[in-house]
């Protein structure tokens, strides 16, 4: 009898073999805010009217590399610019695109938000832009770097401007061990 | 997602090992207090003699002398009392020894009665004080299996679960339920289960669900040669365990070993504490990137488990 209740050990010992330790997190809310991107001013103007300008920042491996190892989704849901260095408020801005790309890997470029003034926008220092549904940045995320582009259109001061570019993210992770 | 998966999977397994185990086994008499074996073809032998359906006060018919009346064997185990008139029946002796031993290892919780009145045997209830078919009539009381002791504890240690002593019910030999406390070194916690043993011994299945409340596990990082980490400052978890396994002894002290797989979920809190700082951008921007992890993440661990223990059955 005892004999025939141990030869149910390797049984046992086949299925939990069989089941390898995994770990899965899920993180719901994750910003990465660049702050202190310069904007560079346009003046010299002929006439008023409406200027561009692109400005862009890397999210590196550095700051992500503990997220970056694993078996990750990431997804991009929300970008805020908020007015930095003095700067009263964004009335000025009438659309903004955020863009980001990973040169590593492909030129091609993934929108991330857009934003477009409304005519009864009320004054405020930041704005943000939003999709319709999350944007999968998991391929640029598993880039070794990551760059955000921040294009703005609107009566620009002529100085340098300061904003702080916000990104909400969302991603999960697994890892089998 | 895959996790669900393995569930299903070992589950599956599970019930595959059952059937296989109820196959490889056969069959797993019970054991009275006595230690005999009672199978229920000796159930269906020892009504012959002893019907389950004597009442109280019944009389028996007839039985031969040398026809041991198994007390046991007729759910009789508990005697309160047996009295043989062994001098007025010749060959009854060794039945009543055999009811006195069985009394003396028998529990007294019961009352029921093995009288053997040879010489009072009413009509119909033929006694022969000489001859072979020498005939023992027994008055028993209401019949009833012998009953496993129900209530106990249980102790047990393992991974994830610690050391947990609990309450433990088997309502069933093929049944336990247990639910209790206990610590895992990191803080404290509770678990409750259910234990299917097919055979009332032998091969298991368990499913158990508990947690454990927020504690620093720093203390225990270090112990294990690890470093400290805030996000060990508040370590909790829920977790469900799907084991087999075996247990061994089926009445009074049960040893059991059990493994398979458990699930963990939890909150990791102080992550920000550990993500990195402001770092400078690169060259052509002047500010520095900061990552913030405003809501706590959920973490989910699926692993192998097993855990080792005891019920001691005490009433």
């Amino acid at each position: 009898m005892a004999l025939r209740l141990f030869s149910i050990i390797p049984v046992l010992a086949a299925l939990a073999s069989g089941c390898s330790p995994s770990f899965e997190a899920s993180l719901p809310d994750v910003e990465i805010t660049q702050h202190g991107l310069v904007m560079a001013g346009a003046p010299g103007l002929p006439q008023p009217g409406e200027a561009t300008v692109t400005s862009s920042f890397t999210i590196s491996s550095s700051i992500a590399a503990w997220a970056k190892r694993m078996n990750s989704k990431v997804f991009i849901h929300q970008a805020t610019v908020t007015a930095s260095g003095g700067l009263p408020n964004l009335d000025f801005i009438k659309s903004a695109l955020v863009t980001a790309t990973a040169p590593s890997i492909s030129q091609s470029t993934t929108e991330i938000a857009s934003y477009a003034r409304s005519v009864d926008a009320q004054s405020s220092s930041s704005i943000e832009g939003t999709r319709p549904a999350p944007i999968d940045v998991t391929r640029l995320w598993s880039a070794d770097q990551m760059v955000i582009s921040l294009r703005v259109t609107g009566q620009l001061p002529e100085q340098d401007w300061i904003v702080d570019v916000t990104l909400k993210f969302s991603g999960d992770i697994t890892y089998d061990f | 997602m895959r996790s669900t998966l393995k569930m299903v999977v070992f589950l599956g397994s599970l019930l595959g090992v059952l059937a296989a185990s109820r196959s490889l086994l056969g069959r797993v008499p019970d054991r009275d207090p006595a230690g005999q074996i009672r199978s229920d073809a000796g159930a269906e032998d020892s009504a012959k003699s002893v019907s389950p359906d004597a009442g109280a006060g019944q009389m028996l018919g007839p039985a031969p002398a040398n026809t041991h009346v198994s007390p046991v064997d007729a759910g009789l185990s508990d005697i309160a009392a047996a009295s043989v008139h062994a001098d007025a029946i010749p060959g009854a002796r060794d039945t009543a020894d055999s009811i006195l031993q069985l009394q003396d290892a028998g529990e007294a919780d019961g009352e029921q009665i093995i009288q053997s009145h040879a010489a009072d045997l009413p009509v119909g209830a033929e006694s022969s004080k000489q001859g072979e078919d020498m005939s023992v009539a027994a008055t028993v009381a209401p019949v009833s299996p012998k009953r496993l002791p129900i209530f106990g504890l249980m102790a047990d240690i393992g991974v994830p679960d610690g050391f947990i002593g609990s309450l433990a019910i088997r309502p069933w030999k093929w049944l336990r339920f247990c639910a209790g406390g206990g610590a895992n070194g990191i803080s404290y916690g509770w678990r409750t289960g259910i234990t299917l043993l097919p055979f009332g011994q032998g091969p298991s299945a368990s499913l158990e669900y508990g947690g454990y409340l927020d504690g620093d596990a720093n203390a225990m990082a270090k112990t294990l040669g690890f470093g400290s980490s805030p996000v060990l400052q508040r370590i909790g978890y829920q977790y469900t365990n799907a084991h087999l396994g075996l247990d061994f002894g089926s009445r009074r002290f049960v040893f059991f070993l059990h493994g398979g797989v458990s699930v963990l979920w939890g909150q990791i809190h102080n992550l920000n504490a550990v993500v990195p700082a402001p770092t400078a951008s690169d060259a052509s921007v002047t500010g520095t990137t900061q990552m913030v992890v405003p809501q706590d993440p959920n973490a989910r661990v699926v692993t192998p488990s097993v855990k080792l223990g005891f019920v001691v059955y005490v009433r």
